[in-house]
């Protein structure tokens, strides 16, 4: 790659930088809204991009896309209402710290771990992108089969105490993942004759059902007049140099696995933070405290989340292949332009390709920024009281479930999976390992599928490949040390009782 | 600090009402038509045009791009807005539009995906002929491409090898039931081709998955096409494409045409008048010197047919359709 001949003045004018603030500020806002995610915030953009030059349109998607993953963090940390798949793991730890010491805190180890993800996730764009497109190209259907099982191995080893529970409510999620047409016949599955489950449960249906919803039940359960945080001191989104310090460790781990998983069309930020919240836990020093409002479990997934965003764009610059929907939408804007992405882009323009590409490094910067400012005005959200708080994020779920499809059916779905999931709630079922199992369930089956079909129905595709043997050679681990120290744990019990 | 914070509210709000606006235009229309005006009249308020697939793909760019330059001509100061009803491969969009008032203010773009292939395999609300068409508005190829470095050069040699050694060749669809599907079944069923297919789940993992020699062909529009990474062979449209060097089917011998096409449909029973008001305005856009550039830029080309062309041409397709799905066993 000849970047080091672009002429980085290019970026500086006017119009790419009003589209960068403007992107960043639209994309947090709407981030912040249960319910509402990058891929949204994108499309009510995309119709401004028709009338900008092409540089200054990709720069304000981009912008949008990167502000908007780190501003779902916001809703997660502060009500504890996740509104991504993504920030699903930061509510634990972050809402649990917004609650007990201060919100400012929490969102300043969200926004300070978004930065530095998104900025490795620009840097690998820029250096490593030859070499993640051939990696990324030897990976293929066995082996996205065996990662999200060990997605779904990871399910049971996040933070649940009721393990038979857990197990059920993977079980239910994988249920509710069948639902909708089957992508290889085309028959329809458990749809009821209902043309709105077609396409399955809507995820955002699901996640405001069983998030949002069940926090405001619950809520509504407690004290009403209860305020968490009094001092305004608590509400700065600021970190000494000592806490950045101690989530140095899951910030890297999150940066890594953020990228690689972004590269993987399917996958995306969600699984990406996941499995960084569960590396950090295993390498963490502080293992007991994670679910209780530990940073280092909110650093990981929010630098992971971050870090996918360049992972996703990785593959848009050097096949022409979308990594993420969002970037789907945001390749829809190169061709409105009539650009192709692609390597032949690089070719016919490199400035416009070099632009997007340290235009992106930009995004990161100006997120932390205009994020330093604007996420403390959000951490006054919990110093709102709650008979306030509870009829306007209310509103604000219902608003987002509409949108993202535009079905009053998809309204219905979500209350009823709300009273439901407010039920297991209450009998300590975990929903989220519901949505983890709901989330990985297709990409699991369709692999499996689509893998015995490229290979004929033979199995041996699934264990004859190098990378396959590498994950089940992982896979095994994992379960032979979660083996080992359960019985070692059940030895340690019985030598107490007796 | 106080006031600041309902500063944030208020934009939040605002910021939520814009969200909104383009979903609530489709209720209005339908409130509003309640009040019968007079059909001279139209258009009295915004128009709604659904694009039945997800924000950013080529229905939905071509179907704005119409709909800016129509909104700039419309009479009445009245814009026409395009609203994403996505899912079930289209058919949940032509659902709502079947379900919708025949006043002219509800609109839909259309393939045949939605019109002459699921009308077979699901059990809908309409059928092929329920809609009242109005024009079809462009179209676009479909080419069948292979890695750079796959040991065929040319369509012959790939049909001969392909014809030599059944059941070896492995095409990426991009679903089931898409006009890609389709066409690849119809060059299957009419050049006596046995191959198999791999349904992905969209164009970008079917395109990996050939990069990645999961798949060894497989069927895109030009817009996707990079030739650093991939040779076409040919293009199963009924004519060569401008940009792209590749023979059709009927150059080669076999008789299989297939467009990709989006056409403009309104509910069953629009009244005369607002049809052909809007057969013009569509047609006006077409020949808009702007707005062929766009569309080209985007690999499609104008194709402007009226409705009873275009009826005709999904009445073919429909057949056509049939015939392949009965042949493979894809209906009974």
């Amino acid at each position: 790659m000849d970047f080091l001949h672009f002429d980085v003045s290019i970026l500086f004018t006017w119009s790419n930088l009003a589209a960068l603030v403007i992107g960043t500020l639209f994309g947090m806002l709407v981030g912040a809204i249960p319910g509402m995610g990058a891929t949204l915030a994108i499309v009510l953009l995309l119709p401004l991009t028709y009338i900008m030059d092409p540089l200054a349109s990709i720069l304000l998607l981009l912008a949008t896309y990167q502000a908007c993953e780190y501003g779902g963090s916001i809703s997660a940390i502060v009500i504890g209402v996740p509104g991504t798949p993504a920030a699903l793991v930061t509510a634990w730890d972050g809402y649990a710290l917004a609650k007990q010491k201060s919100p400012g805190k929490a969102l300043a180890y969200s926004l300070y771990a978004s930065f530095i993800g998104g900025l490795f996730g620009a840097l690998v764009v820029i250096l490593l992108s030859d070499f993640l497109v051939k990696f990324a190209l030897m990976i293929s259907e066995p082996e996205y089969f065996w990662i999200a099982l060990l997605g779904l191995l990871a399910v049971s080893a996040l933070g649940t105490q009721d393990t038979v529970k857990s197990l059920i409510s993977a079980v239910l999620g994988l249920m509710t993942a069948t639902i909708g047409m089957d992508s290889f016949t085309g028959a329809q599955r458990f749809t009821l004759g209902q043309i709105e489950l077609m396409e399955g449960v809507g995820i955002i249906a699901l996640l405001v059902g069983m998030f949002a919803f069940t926090e405001l039940f619950l809520m509504v359960n407690k004290d009403m007049k209860k305020r968490y945080v009094n001092e305004s001191s608590e509400l700065k989104t600021k970190l000494t140099y000592r806490e950045f310090r101690s989530v140095l460790k899951p910030i890297g781990i999150g940066s890594v696995t953020g990228s690689v998983v972004g590269i993987f069309p399917g996958m995306g930020a969600g699984p990406a933070a996941w499995f960084s919240y569960s590396l950090a836990k295993v390498w963490s020093k502080t293992k007991s405290t994670f679910g209780k409002g530990n940073p280092e479990g909110i650093a990981a997934p929010e630098a992971a989340n971050n870090a996918a965003v360049g992972g996703a764009l990785v593959p848009l610059l050097s096949l022409g292949i979308p990594g993420s929907p969002s970037i789907a939408i945001i390749s829809g804007a190169f061709i409105i332009h009539g650009l192709q992405p692609g390597p032949t882009l690089f070719k016919t323009e490199p400035d416009l390709v070099y632009g997007i590409i340290f235009g992106f490094l930009l995004t990161t910067i100006v997120m932390f920024v205009i994020g330093k400012y604007v996420t403390t005005l959000f951490a006054r959200t919990t110093t709102v009281p709650n008979p306030i708080l509870i009829p306007v994020v209310f509103a604000l779920s219902i608003i987002g479930v509409y949108v993202s499809r535009s079905l009053h059916f998809d309204l219905w779905l979500a209350l009823l999976i709300g009273i439901v999931s407010y039920i297991f709630i209450k009998l300590n079922f975990s929903i989220a390992s519901f949505i983890l199992a709901f989330v990985l369930g297709p990409i699991i089956e369709e692999s499996f599928r689509r893998s015995l079909i490229i290979s004929g129905g033979n199995f041996d595709i699934f264990y004859t490949r190098p990378f396959s043997i590498v994950l089940i050679l992982i896979t095994l681990i994992i379960i032979g040390l979660m083996a080992f120290k359960k019985t070692k744990k059940n030895t340690e019990e019985s030598s107490i009782s007796t | 600090m106080k006031r600041k914070f309902l500063f944030l509210l208020v934009t939040f709000l605002l910021l939520v009402l814009a969200a909104c606006s383009s979903n609530n235009s489709s209720t209005e229309a339908t409130s509003a038509s309640e009040s019968k005006g007079k059909s001279s009249n139209y258009p009295e308020k915004n128009i709604t045009l659904i694009a039945p697939y997800e924000p950013g793909g080529g229905t939905d760019r071509n179907a704005r791009i119409l709909a800016e330059a129509i909104s700039k001509n419309l009479p009445n100061n009245v814009k026409m807005i395009v609203e994403n009803r996505p899912g079930g491969s289209s058919t949940v969009g032509l659902t709502y539009l079947h379900n919708s008032k025949p006043d002219g203010y509800t609109l839909s773009v259309a393939m045949e995906t939605g019109l002459a292939i699921k009308t077979h395999t699901d059990d809908l609300a309409y059928e092929w002929d329920s809609f009242t068409e109005i024009a079809t508005l462009v179209s676009g190829p479909q080419l069948f491409v292979v890695k750079k470095d796959a040991p065929w050069d040319t369509a012959e040699e790939w049909l001969e090898d392909v014809k030599k050694n059944p059941g070896k060749f492995r095409a990426g669809i991009a679903g089931v039931g898409s006009i890609g599907h389709l066409a690849l079944e119809e060059v299957k069923y009419k050049a006596g081709l046995d191959m198999i297919t791999v349904p992905y789940d969209g164009t970008g993992p079917t395109v990996q998955g050939l990069l990645a020699g999961d798949v060894d062909g497989t069927i895109v529009a030009s817009s996707q096409v990079d030739l650093e990474l991939m040779k076409v062979l040919f293009n199963i449209a009924s004519e060569r494409t401008e940009d792209i060097d590749a023979p059709t089917l009927n150059e080669l011998g076999l008789e299989v045409a297939s467009d990709s096409w989006i056409g403009l449909i309104a509910p069953p029973g629009l009244p005369e008048h607002e049809k052909s008001f809007l057969q013009d305005a569509f047609k006006n856009a077409l020949e808009d010197p702007e707005v062929i550039e766009k569309i080209t830029a985007g690999g499609s080309q104008p194709f402007y047919n009226g409705p009873e062309e275009f009826k005709k041409i999904i009445e073919e397709r429909y057949k056509i359709n049939e015939q392949v799905m009965r042949s493979n066993g894809m209906i009974k």
